[in-house]
């Protein structure tokens, strides 16, 4: 068993507002390897972007706070971490892709300000050599003449450019760990998917694990190789990519897959979830999916335990009783 | 199905200055291009194409809040350009726009009854009387309940505010509605609530749809019609399913292989869309184009129809 790169245990990031306790992130476990990506999907509020935030340690304060847990890279608890060594790992080790790469850069620095800044930062290095690691790693995310590019303002770059500016930033920072929180949502395709070919690259070649929080399940299919799926703060289901299509266990999954419409036939009507997700100042007692799911028992008054069904597929529902008993939903996906 | 719009040759081109604000050098911008298709009532024509290839402008000029620079809009063989006055009205109340973000387009500040009632006021076809009647059905057309009318846009999530929009654009009985990304906004769950519902009102009161949106998938799963289009010029339309099972235009194969790819391969095509200020000569295409000839840099292609609805400009063809 190779050790993991980063591993959450039971963490719980709650918001203590006026209106109550919002259990944002509420026992949420996990363990990413080097060289793998995680697809963190869900609907808006389930807490995907939450634990991300969770992992930098930048939940929003003071309402929100990290109560329980552990949250281990490389074998570190970062709960235990100082500020100080938290922003040493921030942007060095853990490099955060953010939602709209477009806008993340400063209009009024240089790309090699904003570039140099974060390398001298992280890295310590003489002068030339950080304009060296800086004209590198421009060149790794296929920036053509990158020291002319180095001068230039974020707003003489193309939409495409920046993103890749962004890339570069992890990539010159060594960066182990790279969380990506919806960095393609509203892309053109074409650019969508040189974003994503990117991503993967530098994956590779960093060695790094790679959270990838979306709700695209097309995307999760084409960039994950496991997937977590969130509902109220949990994680319901958790399965290698192709068991997660192929045979989808919890009544949450399977519902989102059906009402995903698919590139490659036309299907007929869409099945969809009724109801909304549960506010998270009040979750039902039991399981939080009780109110929409269809298959719904008086077993689901308590909260489903989490269960390993074959190996590496971890559900959390009380239709599904260990091994033996696995359901099989074929042709689903 | 009679045919509901034909729209022929039309081009917008915007005058805008370039090197700077003070400068007097004009440049061209062509947002669309020479554009010809036709709908019939009960169809869906979706069209795709990345930012700045002109869906936009096009909407707009649909919807006349852009006087085109030229060709013709034909809406139930009317031209829609010569329009004034109250019958302008009447047209904008039979072509209705739904825009794609619901937390934008409902104002924060209207009761949902006082949402609705504008485009009935405004129309001029409703009585004072009838559009209470009027506002309430719409809402029970989209699901909603006619006690929501008292109540304001934040009460509701994102799929009932959408909702909202729809029997905004649906209470003056439109034939034909302009869909800006209706469901890019909401969430993944919701989604095929929306697509649902759309297609079930298209059933029922055979209104034609221009959709626009992003999502191969989606587009795909709505639409009669697809339509290509490049820097303000469309270069295929066919028939749905024709289009995804064979797309002919290498522009219209490549958004589907980069909506497709999956694994590693740099499959898609690379670079990005050229300024539409100074478009490449000859195709404007050419210079991303995987089957590039030498003439393609030379001659921009004519439509060819191959097929008998299968429209591509392309000197493949």
């Amino acid at each position: 068993m190779v050790t993991a790169l980063l591993s959450v245990e039971e963490l719980k990031t709650y918001f203590f507002t006026r209106r109550g306790v919002a259990k944002a992130v509420d026992g949420v476990s996990f363990a990413l390897r080097r060289g793998e990506t995680l697809g963190l999907v869900g609907e808006s509020g389930c807490g995907k972007s939450v634990t991300c935030l969770s992992i930098l340690r930048l939940v929003p304060q003071p309402a929100g706070r990290i109560v329980g847990g552990k949250i281990l890279l490389e074998g570190e608890n970062l709960l235990e971490k100082s500020e100080t060594e938290m922003r040493r790992i921030r942007g060095g080790k853990v490099a955060m892709i953010p939602q709209s790469p477009m806008t993340a850069l400063d209009p009024v620095f240089s790309i090699w300000s904003q570039l140099s800044e974060t390398i001298k930062r992280h890295q310590k290095m003489p002068g030339k050599g950080v304009w060296e690691t800086a004209v590198t790693s421009l060149r790794e995310v296929k920036i053509p003449s990158p020291e002319v590019r180095l001068r230039s303002y974020p707003h003489q770059l193309s939409g495409g450019m920046r993103q890749r500016v962004i890339g570069a930033m992890a990539l010159a920072c060594q960066a182990s760990l790279i969380i990506a929180d919806e960095p393609t949502t509203a892309l053109d395709v074409t650019i969508q998917a040189q974003y994503l070919s990117l991503l993967r690259r530098m994956r590779d070649h960093l060695h790094a694990g790679m959270i990838f929080v979306t709700h695209d399940l097309g995307i999760v299919k084409r960039m994950c190789d496991r997937v977590a799926v969130m509902y109220a703060g949990k994680i319901v289901e958790e399965a290698p990519v192709k068991a997660i299509f192929q045979s989808p266990q919890h009544p949450y999954t399977m519902a989102l897959i059906k009402s995903v419409p698919r590139l490659d036939t036309k299907v007929g009507r869409l099945a969809s979830i009724e109801g909304h997700p549960p506010p998270l100042f009040d979750l039902p007692a039991g399981c939080a999916f009780r109110p929409r799911c269809s298959e719904a028992t008086e077993a689901c008054d308590v909260i489903p335990l989490r269960q390993e069904i074959e190996q590496g597929h971890w559900v959390s529902c009380h239709l599904v009783r260990g091994t033996g008993d696995k359901r099989r939903y074929a042709n689903i996906a | 199905m009679p045919t509901l719009l034909e729209v022929k040759g039309l081009r917008k081109y915007f005058e805008v200055r370039t090197g700077g604000a003070l400068s007097r050098k004009k440049g061209l911008v062509k947002a669309v291009d020479g554009v010809d298709f036709s709908l019939r009532e009960g169809q869906t024509l979706s069209i795709v194409g990345e930012s700045g290839c002109g869906k936009t402008t096009l909407c707009r000029v649909l919807l006349v809040l852009e006087n085109p620079t030229g060709g013709t809009v034909l809406f139930k063989e009317v031209d829609a350009f010569s329009l004034k006055g109250k019958d302008l009205k009447r047209y904008r109340a039979s072509v209705q726009p739904v825009f794609q973000d619901p937390y934008a387009s409902l104002s924060p500040r209207l009761r949902v009854g006082a949402i609705i009632n504008e485009p009935l006021e405004e129309c001029g076809a409703f009585s004072k009387d009838a559009r209470p009647v009027r506002i309430a059905a719409a809402l029970k057309q989209v699901g909603l309940s006619e006690n929501d009318v008292d109540r304001y846009p934040h009460e509701f999530s994102g799929g009932q505010r959408q909702r909202i929009a729809l029997a905004r654009a649906l209470s003056t009985r439109p034939s034909l509605m302009i869909l800006d990304e209706p469901v890019s906004a909401l969430d993944v769950s919701v989604r095929a609530n929306v697509m649902n519902l759309l297609k079930d009102l298209q059933a029922q009161y055979g209104m034609a749809y221009l959709l626009i949106a992003h999502d191969l998938a989606t587009v795909r799963h709505m639409s009669h019609l697809i339509g290509v289009m490049y820097l303000g010029k469309m270069v295929e339309r066919a028939p749905s399913e024709e289009f995804f099972s064979q797309p002919l235009h290498p522009y219209g194969q490549s958004l589907l292989v980069a909506a497709a790819s999956e694994g590693y391969e740099d499959s898609a095509i690379q670079g990005e869309v050229p300024s539409p200020l100074n478009p490449p000569p000859g195709c404007c295409f050419h210079p991303r184009c995987p089957r590039a000839m030498a003439v393609c840099s030379q001659e921009a292609p004519s439509p060819k129809y191959v097929g008998a609805d299968h429209m591509v400009a392309c000197h493949l063809y």
